[in-house]
């Protein structure tokens, strides 16, 4: 069985591994959110979430929200964009080329 | 290897372009419809959202043990200012909502005897941090400031949405314990803790003095204007012409100007000196705010006096120096002042780095805490309270 095309390694930076890294860091993101580990961002007010857990733990899980919240609200949309963008990139020089192959 | 390079130099560059597009306009999916924040009259939809989860706490007693029991793991104080900034808030709101106000006044007095129950039964310390027992008071009644500041500005915000009598002889006792203990010191401040004056302490206990002498038909203004210029020759940076957050009982200098203590100060003076309180705001944003990719923030201390992070700027994030705690303030003053720009980018940095919740139209901000929500409630709904204050006043002039 094949893995899906974000799962596989793509050449790096090409238009398909940038939509890829996207892609992981979306479902990353969408995956601690659902866990709910947004209640553990309180450490930012110097307050434990849960008086139960250790607070190590708390910390980690609180940690790992934010980075990957900004990874999926700053990176992935940028990351998104920039394949769209090389994308394009790359069909204008391939068109370019052809365009100049014809000439010659 | 030609094809490669291209590919990695096309790869990156369209990253940078793309970057360089997108964090600038970032915030614009960040950012408040004000309308749901700031509302002339009536109770904007946030706000009632924000009341609601507070509401919440207060009528649930493991609800409320949990929460409170959180914050005083972590710092007594805040148990005791999320009473406060609550308190201030249903205030505020049952000038909004008159329709309210009997259920507003119910909560008010709720949390009001509680506070007063447990400070009677646990004593001076209860809310206070544990490093408040290793010194003695200056002053002779040995009191703080801090608790007698809040309790009297909590009873005189109730008395001032509707008399109750029995809260009048309450107010009247710690006015006449602050003038007192104020009075001790040279530099007309009170003790927050042993030999330890605050300046936010001290402006919420002025701020609760000229509401009981609208209250009372008393009259503390020479005392006031006594304290102004006291505070403006002796507790003031001279580099920032903002006044100091710490100091001793004898007007020594302790912390210079910072965030979680001058936002407040301002408000509080606001009923005091208006002109005063004004230049002081106008100098802490220019020293304290700042604003990033259209993300609104406040630093804790000016560029002229670096602090140490501690309980009362909370965690300070580098580079920026972006502070919770003076940021959580910088919403009060802001709102104070009709700083509807401020505001509006303190908003929009509290929907991206607050993490919101709302569940059952109830709001509250993962990354905050019970204080930090009843603040930022308190925030949305001040101006009627001031305002009925100042108009008193005028009437009776």
């Amino acid at each position: 069985m094949r893995l899906p095309f974000f799962f596989r390694r793509q050449p790096l930076l090409s238009p398909t591994d940038l939509l890829a890294r996207a892609f992981v860091v979306s479902l990353a993101f969408g995956v601690v959110h659902l866990l709910g580990w947004r209640e553990y961002t309180s450490f930012l007010s110097g307050t434990l979430a849960s008086n139960s857990m250790p607070s190590f733990y708390a910390l980690f899980m609180g940690l790992t929200y934010i980075v990957l919240f900004l990874a999926f609200t700053l990176l992935a949309p940028a990351l998104f964009f920039a394949a769209l963008l090389a994308r394009g990139l790359n069909l204008l020089f391939s068109q370019s080329r052809k365009h100049k192959g014809g000439a010659s | 290897m030609a094809k490669t390079i291209r590919r990695v130099l096309v790869g990156l560059g369209s990253l940078l372009i793309a970057a360089a597009c997108w964090l600038p306009l970032s915030h614009f999916f960040f950012q408040p419809r004000m309308t749901d924040y700031v509302a002339a009259h009536g109770i904007p939809a946030k706000a009632r959202q924000l009341a609601a989860r507070q509401l919440e706490i207060w009528s649930d007693p493991g609800l409320k043990a949990q929460e409170l029991a959180r914050m005083r793991s972590s710092n007594a104080e805040w148990d005791f200012m999320s009473r406060t900034f609550f308190v201030l808030a249903l205030a505020n709101m049952g000038f909004r909502d008159p329709a309210a106000k009997s259920r507003y006044l119910a909560i008010i007095d709720t949390i009001l005897d509680e506070t007063l129950k447990l400070e009677k039964e646990k004593g001076l310390y209860h809310f206070l941090m544990d490093y408040a027992k290793s010194g003695s008071f200056k002053s002779s009644a040995k009191r703080s400031l801090f608790q007698d500041g809040e309790i009297a500005l909590m009873l005189g915000m109730r008395r001032l949405l509707e008399e109750k009598e029995a809260y009048k002889p309450l107010l009247h006792e710690r006015v006449e314990q602050m003038l007192s203990c104020m009075r001790e010191s040279p530099v007309l401040c009170g003790e927050s803790y042993p030999d330890e004056g605050w300046m936010f302490c001290n402006s919420v206990a002025l701020a609760a003095i000229r509401i009981a002498d609208l209250l009372d038909h008393e009259d503390h203004s020479e005392f006031f204007a006594q304290w102004i210029s006291t505070a403006q020759k002796r507790l003031t940076d001279p580099k920032t012409g903002l006044l100091i957050s710490s100091f001793l009982f004898d007007g020594t200098h302790g912390d210079g100007p910072e965030g979680s203590s001058i936002w407040m100060t301002a408000h509080c003076l606001q009923l005091i000196d208006p002109a005063f309180a004004e230049d002081q705001y106008r100098r802490a944003k220019k020293e304290l705010a700042g604003r990033f990719l259209g993300f609104g923030y406040a630093r804790e201390w000016p560029k002229s006096w670096p602090g140490q992070m501690d309980v009362d700027s909370g965690p300070v994030i580098p580079l920026f120096e972006i502070s919770a705690g003076s940021s959580g303030l910088a919403f009060v003053a802001a709102g104070a002042f009709g700083d509807r720009e401020y505001l509006k980018s303190l908003l929009t940095s509290l929907n991206f780095g607050g993490f919101p919740i709302l569940q059952k139209n109830r709001l509250r901000y993962a990354a905050s805490n019970p204080v930090g929500d009843a603040v930022l409630l308190y925030a949305l709904v001040l101006g009627p309270a001031w305002d009925e204050i100042n108009k008193r006043m005028e009437d009776r002039k």
